[in-house]
């Protein structure tokens, strides 16, 4: 642990092999992959809709948000719930996830910025690089993948 | 006045900021009715009643300077209601601006904007000035000043009690009267309120009582029984007893007078009052009565003999900005009394969260309802017996939710009147300023809408009936030039049709040539130059941003002016807006839109693997599409007993892949005039639905105004319908402008 600005609660989540974090107060639920509803004419990384207790709720692809190679489903794959900021009201969206790991914390922030280069991801919705039990995780910038959506495909 | 708490006395003003809100609503309704008939006195009486409430209620949650200014206007209006004011087109227009500035009072209350104290002196001065013209006139007024020397006997004689009440004194009703009424009971008695002895506002101190009073009391009794009769008044304030030989003659002070003007057969009666003295300018504190008589010492009344050629009304000094006065008026306590007879009626106020949140649970109660139902099939499989006895219980049940939820929504509904409220006023001064002439006629104020649908209607109709003014309505002489009556008419009409509010916004104005829009539109480049229009999509070009902001199309046009907005706003209701003009003889704007935000009743329908829910109002009816009638790309008609009606395969917009069904049914489904066929897979039945709003993250997303919750816990679209007749005129007209073209 270097400082404390440099620690933060985290949950990390695999998609096409890659470790990600998501800040763990973001989190409301973890979910197995349930019934969705396609939602024609939007656009393709968030037209899905989920019952998640009685509300209905959006579920986002992050994998083609970022740029990411859609693989196989796996019997570990995982619907997150989360609580982001959107235009300033606080509103829910749920994430596919390949695979959740636990919440833990993250143990120092090793880059502010992320390359632009030598990554396969789109470096715009990555925060910062961390490291959490020796490995790298990505901190996804949540509240930018979803401010610059385009809805309509 | 008993101490309250900050909170209590916050959310006292809160309720009764919102109880003015509603009273000037209602007063501004009045004063608009009062201004096409000035001798409705009913009305006036209504408006009097009215800011007497106002008045009252400022006085109890301590707003001074509001009861003080309200308290003007109630006294001009007094005497309108006395008729020693003539109502005139003039007053009205000063009553209703004094209506904006008690409008500004309240939102400056609310914090939402700062409060006009130059329009609202402006304002108060002319009131005051208005009212005191019609003092003159009454002083010289023969006949109402005859009864005045009232027959006096000579073993009575007259006295002047005059109250000095202690500054942190504020009479509750009940002791005014009990004390007004011992006095009563030794002989006649008038009571006047001094209000000049206010100080100027900016000296107020709220929670201080500045108003004297004198009493005039024609008795028998002696001092003695005079102090005995006001109880613990003489020992806690300053209390006067000036002895008075005989009654004046003439009437020499202003009290006297008002005395005479209105209350005198009361008064000869024996019946207590008290009296509204005219907004005179005294200078503060100085008494009016016996200015020249020495003042007993507080606590000890002293009798005086005073000789009344020497009360002599004392200077007039500049007005004082607003005077405040305590009323007792017959019915004693009937300040209160009106305060709470707002909230009494049989109707209570609710936080319309608390409705929202009820509607909700309202809603969950109909998906759990559902749930049920699907269970019950469910186990019709299992066990027949049980499912039997539980379909029972179950009729039951849905029967209470229907009802239930049929009352949780008309708890909602209120008048769309209260949109068109707003018009009446627009028209009126729109009149006043620019010297044309129209007439407003409002149809349909009794047709139910969401409150919610209803306030967002305010602006839109704002817009429609300002551009009617605006642009629509000639000026007299060429409307008569062009055979038409001198007033513009405009025509404001809600009715319900198909589940939605129809509202239309007419007026027999110039009209809109449509040639002219698109010319104008395509020397902008606005449009291409050869694109081929229809005149429906000509006139939609009103609705165009770029038009609206294009001042030259807005001259040669009329119209235009934000009239995006307006679209916007009517969309974000989730209705329509149509437009429809004939050159030289007017234009109408028809919206439609839905009366409730919250529950639908649908018909469940199937396209590929998904459900979709159409709103079951909008269904004319379900037919089935003839395979061969599907496959021709050329027509996308339906012949319907000999009407053709554009069609849209929802299949193909939602681009479902796979082989579609062999017999594809269509649902005819109507906006009222225009109508398109939905080619569907199959029809599932009908569904009962909560309105769940889509995520922002979707808002882009237009087909659908929303999802539902289905009984198997799936989430189901709802299919915007009058987007998607939108959607299926604008292809149909497109398919034949291209089809114009090829035969050219």
């Amino acid at each position: 642990m270097t400082n404390t600005s440099n620690t933060a609660e985290i949950l990390t989540i695999v998609m096409s092999n890659e470790t990600f974090a998501v800040p763990a107060s973001m989190v409301l639920e973890i979910l197995d992959p349930g019934p969705t509803t396609p939602v024609p004419t939007a656009t393709a990384f968030i037209n899905k809709l989920i019952n998640f207790r009685g509300r209905v709720v959006p579920l986002a692809d992050l994998r083609l948000r970022c740029g990411l190679p859609i693989g196989e489903p796996s019997g570990d794959a995982r619907v997150v719930v989360l609580e982001i900021r959107f235009e300033g009201e606080p509103i829910l969206v749920a994430i596919l996830a390949d695979k959740v790991y636990e919440v833990g914390t993250l143990e120092g922030v090793v880059a502010d910025k992320v390359p632009r280069i030598g990554t396969r991801w789109h470096p715009e919705f990555i925060k910062a690089i961390g490291r959490h039990k020796d490995k790298f995780v990505m901190i996804l910038d949540i509240d930018r993948i979803f401010a610059s959506s385009d809805s309509v495909t | 006045m008993m101490p309250t708490g900050q909170a209590d006395t916050g959310k006292m003003e809160a309720v009764f900021l919102e109880e003015m809100g509603e009273l000037l609503q209602d007063s501004e309704k009045a004063l608009l009715c009062l201004a096409d008939s000035l001798d409705d006195y009913a009305l006036v009486g209504q408006l009097f009643r009215n800011f007497h409430t106002i008045k009252g209620g400022a006085g109890m949650v301590g707003m001074e300077p509001l009861a003080h200014y309200t308290h003007v206007v109630e006294n001009m209006l007094d005497n309108v209601r006395r008729k020693t004011l003539s109502l005139t087109p003039d007053l009205v227009t000063l009553l209703l601006d004094a209506l904006d500035c008690l409008k500004n009072f309240v939102s400056s209350a609310q914090g939402i904007e700062p409060l006009d104290v130059a329009r609202l002196e402006k304002n108060h001065d002319s009131i005051v000035a208005t009212t005191e013209k019609s003092i003159a006139k009454v002083i010289f007024s023969p006949p109402t000043l005859a009864p005045i020397p009232a027959p006096v006997q000579r073993d009575r004689s007259t006295c002047i009690i005059q109250i000095h009440a202690r500054p942190d004194f504020f009479p509750p009703s009940s002791e005014l009267a009990t004390v007004t009424e011992a006095l009563g009971q030794l002989g006649n008695v008038l009571v006047i309120s001094h209000e000049h002895s206010l100080p100027p506002l900016d000296q107020l101190q709220s929670g201080e009582f500045y108003l004297w009073r004198s009493v005039h009391l024609v008795t028998s009794a002696n001092t003695d029984h005079i102090l005995a009769a006001m109880g613990h008044w003489p020992t806690e304030h300053r209390v006067e007893i000036l002895a008075l030989d005989r009654l004046p003659d003439v009437p020499e002070n202003q009290g006297q007078i008002d005395a005479a003007v209105d209350d005198l057969p009361r008064v000869a009666s024996g019946t207590t009052l008290e009296k509204r003295s005219p907004d005179r300018g005294f200078a503060p504190s100085q008494p009016i009565v016996a200015a020249s008589v020495p003042p007993a010492s507080p606590g000890n009344s002293g009798v005086v003999t005073a000789d009344p050629d020497h009360q002599k009304p004392p200077q007039t000094v500049t007005p004082a900005p607003m005077q405040r006065l305590l009323q007792l008026p017959n019915n004693p306590g009937s300040d209160t009394v009106d305060i709470q007879s707002v909230l009494k009626l049989g109707s209570i106020r609710v936080d319309t969260s608390k409705l929202d949140k009820l509607v909700n649970l309202v809603g969950e109660l109909i998906t759990v309802s559902a749930r049920l139902d699907s269970f019950q099939s469910f186990m019709e499989t299992r066990n027949p017996e049980l499912a039997e006895d539980l379909l029972e219980i179950l009729d039951d049940s849905s029967r209470i939710v229907d009802e239930l939820q049929d009352q949780a929504l008309t708890i909602r509904m209120v008048p769309v009147g209260s949109a068109f409220d707003p018009a009446k006023r627009l028209v009126h001064d729109y009149c006043k300023n620019t010297g044309k002439k129209a007439h407003l006629t409002i149809v349909g104020y009794d047709t139910e809408v969401d409150k919610k649908v209803a306030e967002q209607l305010n602006g839109p109709l704002r817009h429609l009936i300002r551009n009617a003014l605006d642009h629509g309505i000639e000026p007299s002489a060429e409307r008569e030039m062009a055979g038409k009556v001198a007033e513009g008419q405009i025509l404001l009409m809600a009715s319900h049709q198909y589940g939605l509010i129809v509202i239309e916004v007419k007026d027999d104005g110039r009209g809109i040539d449509v040639q002219r829009v698109i010319c104008s539109a395509r020397e902008k480049g606005i449009i291409d130059d050869n694109r081929d229009l229809t005149e429906r999509e000509g006139m939609e070009l009103i609705f165009a941003p770029a038009v609206s902001t294009a001042t030259e199309v807005t001259e040669i046009s009329g119209r235009g002016v934000g009239m995006d907005v307006v679209k916007r706003d009517i969309e974000a209701l989730r209705g329509t807006i149509e437009i429809g003009s004939s050159l030289g003889k007017g234009t109408t704007f028809t919206l439609r839109i839905p009366t409730t935000l919250s529950i639908v009743d649908g018909l469940l329908v199937c396209v590929g693997d998904n459900r979709y829910i159409i709103p079951l109002s909008m269904v004319e009816e379900c037919v089935e599409l003839a395979s061969d009638l599907g496959m021709d790309n050329g027509s996308s008609f339906l012949d319907m007993r000999g009407v053709l009606v554009p069609f849209l395969r929802l299949r193909d917009l939602f681009k479902v892949p796979g082989e579609m069904p062999l017999f594809e049914k269509i649902v005819i489904v109507s906006s009222g005039i225009r109508r398109i066929g939905m080619v569907v897979d199959r029809l599932l039945g009908n569904h009962q639905t909560v309105i769940k709003s889509l995520s922002p993250l979707h808002r882009g997303v237009q087909c659908f105004m929303g999802a539902t919750i289905m009984g198997d816990g799936n989430v189901v679209l709802i299919l915007d319908v009058l987007h998607l007749i939108d959607l299926g005129q604008k292809m149909e007209e497109k398919r034949r402008a291209k089809k114009r073209r090829g035969n050219l």
